[in-house]
């Protein structure tokens, strides 16, 4: 089942990129709702493209695992994740178009590898101290968990990484001479993208309040402890795994 | 117990393909050889094209073909050229493409490229990209034979499932 659905799932995200890039030729054309459609399109597109791995939803999940946070704060997390992701997709489209002249895959290919080093370098160090808050916490309830602003830190090493799906719509908007509704479509890409990403850290967060959990705090210790963990776990995968620096 | 599993079929999820290029993949299988089509999809053509088409004249001559198949096409030799083939009983990476042409037709980007046949009565040609940032997508009516039967199928590749082709003489 779930081999069939990753087949969908690449043959969608297909249908969303080719349906983009029609839209875009047709404001040429004179159509009047390419450009709303391609807002709808992005914000579709980048709900389905971030349930792919590479969004920081593991990242988060593991974090609010360890961290336990408000409702609010989650979804904060997931938006503000995306927004950085987008942005700093588009720095790299910019900067690649218009001060270094490549396309800015070449350029994605240069600076990814190693943002996704040092990314995952202050990951291991936020799970360290995730460790030291957890440990010293060791024997008291959930109820002294107070959300702290490290998830602003989170929002930076997960966003950071720039994200190649938001460069390629960028890139071939800007191609068409349609620079600025290649960035909303970014921004409606990104608010799609911040859907996922809190979904992610909401299905933990329902975990957290689930019978079992609330009635042992022990268990609530032992699945922060689990949280920083994971946290860990990517964190090092990061440093000791580069993505490469292929063509594409 | 149901958000145990909610969780888990996010997490399954998530480790799925994450495709940013996809490829249209046509296969003729010759009788001396087999000939691969991979027509790309437009975003990615144009991207590629911002590094190829030095003059912006859209069209590739060949100095801007030679120069795509080493800075682009062969670098791609290390992943098999995303093709694996399988005899029955291990599979084996693509090393030796010839014949490689690239053109920029109705806004795409188009690979040419052939493969040597192999000697197996049947064999299979598995098409995925392991790092999973390409898709390739093999359609019934992109498989043309002449002689041998052949048929396109999903193929599980573990934590990728893709497509594969099963050419019997």
């Amino acid at each position: 089942m779930f081999s069939s659905l990753a087949i969908y799932f690449a043959e969608a995200n297909r249908y969303f990129n080719a349906e983009l890039s029609n839209h875009f030729r047709s404001i040429d054309e004179g159509s009047t709702s390419a450009i709303a459609l391609i807002f709808i399109l992005s914000f579709a597109y980048g709900v389905l493209h971030a349930l792919g791995p590479g969004h920081g939803k593991a990242l988060v999940a593991g974090y609010v695992l360890a961290n336990p946070s408000k409702k609010m704060h989650v979804f904060q997390l997931g938006f503000l994740i995306a927004i950085v992701h987008a942005l700093s997709a588009l720095l790299v489209t910019l900067v690649a178009n218009y001060l270094i002249h490549v396309s800015a895959m070449k350029l994605f290919r240069s600076v990814n590898p190693p943002l996704f080093q040092i990314s995952g370098a202050f990951i291991v160090l936020l799970s360290f101290w995730l460790l030291y808050e957890v440990w010293q916490s060791r024997k008291i309830s959930k109820e002294r968990v107070k959300p702290h602003k490290s998830r602003f830190g989170v929002v930076l090493l997960a966003g950071i990484v720039p994200c190649p799906g938001v460069i390629t719509l960028c890139f071939f908007a800007i191609t068409l001479g349609h620079m600025e509704i290649g960035i909303i479509a970014a921004f409606f890409m990104s608010l799609g993208m911040g859907l996922s990403i809190s979904l992610a850290g909401l299905l933990v967060h329902a975990f957290q309040k689930s019978r079992p959990v609330v009635t042992q705090p022990r268990w609530f210790w032992v699945l922060r402890l689990l949280g920083v963990l994971c946290v860990m776990a990517l964190g090092i995968f990061f440093l000791l795994n580069p993505v490469s620096s292929r063509a594409f | 117990m149901k958000k145990l599993l909610l969780i888990g079929w996010v997490c399954t999820v998530s480790l799925f393909a994450h495709p940013h290029v996809f490829l249209d993949t046509y296969v003729d299988v010759l009788p001396d050889k087999i000939d691969i089509r991979w027509v790309f999809d437009e975003m990615s053509s144009s991207m590629l094209m911002e590094d190829y088409d030095k003059n912006r004249d859209k069209t590739l001559d060949a100095n801007e073909v030679a120069f795509m198949e080493k800075d682009h096409f062969k670098t791609l030799e290390p992943y098999s050229y995303f093709m694996h083939l399988f005899d029955g009983k291990k599979e084996s990476d693509i090393q030796d493409v010839s014949n490689f042409s690239a053109v920029f037709e109705k806004r795409k980007l188009v690979y040419r490229f052939s493969i040597a046949k192999p000697s197996h009565k049947k064999y299979e040609l598995r098409f995925y990209d392991p790092e999973m940032f390409v898709a390739l997508i093999v359609k019934k009516n992109f498989l043309t034979c002449k002689k041998e039967k052949c048929r396109v199928e999903g193929y599980d590749a573990d934590f990728y499932y893709a497509y594969k082709v099963v050419i019997q003489e």
